[in-house]
């Protein structure tokens, strides 16, 4: 019986504590709207190396579990959109220096991001964290390799029990919308981006 | 016969902890690949007509079962309208949906399935038909199916939320079987 009791202990130890719970922090799309936005009228590229894009975050949730994701891949489509919304066309470049495609997509300007992401609960008997912290720092060059534009972004999710029970990431989501929103904007309102001659439809 | 209520107290309990829960799939979001091949092959705005479950089909089609747990769709409890719902995004992201078009594309999901049973790797198996119509002709008929594989594990809060957070992965791959389809492009470029 005592063995019994020791097993299922160590079962329900095992099953329910200390794990890293997958997890996306990808915000909403359908509200990273760009229907003000009047699109600069060029084409621009994108970098995430294959190993960021498949990089996997560890940080703390709620009553001493973790959670783990994939910051690079899960805020892609959110990047992508940002820049489609901004500017005329976006392409995933297969490196900073992607000649082949630079000149086959006549892209004016490339974007590397760079993601850091922290999180917390105040929370001991849930796991998913009552807050999230993403810095997004994105670098901007132009089609010669020379930078030309740095923004660095920092946004804060907060999200209670009640509110993420229907969605466990909701403060990642939170903290991931107000960042790429602000990229946005900022983007939109960068003077490096405008001023400069249209370049052919590809 | 104390001895044999704890246990039975203590089992029941582990199995109210790790059965019968109800979770939904993440919604659908569209990936850039998919977006930009549309939008550098397709010209012709299109519209979205009905999405059905095959009759045929026994399960997965309003829920998806996964170590025990109910996997649902966010969209209308259905996994028709979940794909649905997905090319409904990615034709709006890449500017070709067209309420008024004359070309319509319809579906059926013929099979959706994510397996977790085993410790190791979990799979997925989603088939669908697509149905394209010009002016009510049927220009493209073709099923296209995908078949997925990912690291699992042997416990359920890992390996659930791994497959729940692998389905939408696995449609967009779908559609990019069917957007990278000459036969689809050439029905929907038509003139």
């Amino acid at each position: 019986m005592t063995k019994f009791i020791a097993f299922l202990s160590l079962a329900v130890a095992t099953l329910l504590f200390g794990c890293a719970h997958p997890f996306n922090i990808a915000p909403d799309l359908s509200r990273i709207n760009g229907q003000e936005i009047k699109p600069i009228d060029v084409n621009v590229g994108y970098f995430i190396s294959s190993m960021d894009a498949t990089r996997e975050v560890i940080t703390p949730g709620g009553g001493g579990d973790k959670v783990k994701y994939t910051p690079y891949r899960d805020l892609e489509p959110a990047l992508f959109k940002v820049l489609s919304n901004t500017f005329r066309r976006a392409y995933p470049l297969l490196s900073p220096d992607d000649r082949a495609t630079i000149k086959a997509k006549n892209i004016t300007f490339v974007f590397v991001p760079q993601i850091e992401t922290d999180s917390s609960s105040d929370s001991a008997l849930t796991w998913p964290p009552t807050r999230f912290k993403l810095t997004l720092t994105c670098q901007a060059f132009d089609s010669e390799g020379k930078a030309i534009w740095m923004k660095q972004i920092v946004g804060e999710g907060n999200a209670s029990f009640g509110e993420f029970k229907s969605y466990f990431p909701l403060a990642a989501r939170r903290a991931s919308e107000k960042v790429l929103l602000e990229l946005q904007r900022a983007l939109t309102e960068a003077p490096e981006f405008r001023g400069i001659p249209r370049s052919p439809a590809p | 016969m104390i001895t044999a209520s704890i246990k039975f107290t203590a089992c029941g309990l582990l199995l109210a902890l790790f059965t019968g829960c109800t979770i939904v799939a993440p919604k659908y979001t569209s990936s850039p690949t998919n977006i930009n091949q549309l939008r550098d092959t397709a010209s012709i705005g299109v519209k979205i007509g009905e999405f059905q479950a095959d009759p045929r089909a026994r399960e997965g089609m309003a829920s998806i079962s996964l170590r025990g747990n109910s996997m649902e769709s966010p969209y209308a409890n259905s996994y028709a309208e979940y794909l649905k719902e997905a090319l409904r995004q990615d034709l709006e992201e890449a500017h070709l949906l067209d309420a008024n078009s004359t070309v319509e594309i319809s579906g059926m999901l013929v099979h959706n399935e994510v397996n977790i049973a085993g410790f190791s790797k979990g799979h997925a198996l989603v088939e669908a038909r697509f149905v394209i119509k010009r002016s009510g002709q049927v220009a493209f008929d073709k099923v296209k199916t995908v078949k997925d594989e990912w690291e699992s594990s042997f416990a359920g809060a890992i390996a659930i939320p791994k497959a729940q957070q692998n389905y939408p992965l696995v449609v967009q791959k779908l559609l990019t079987l069917l957007y990278s389809d000459a036969d689809f492009i050439a029905a929907l470029n038509k003139q």
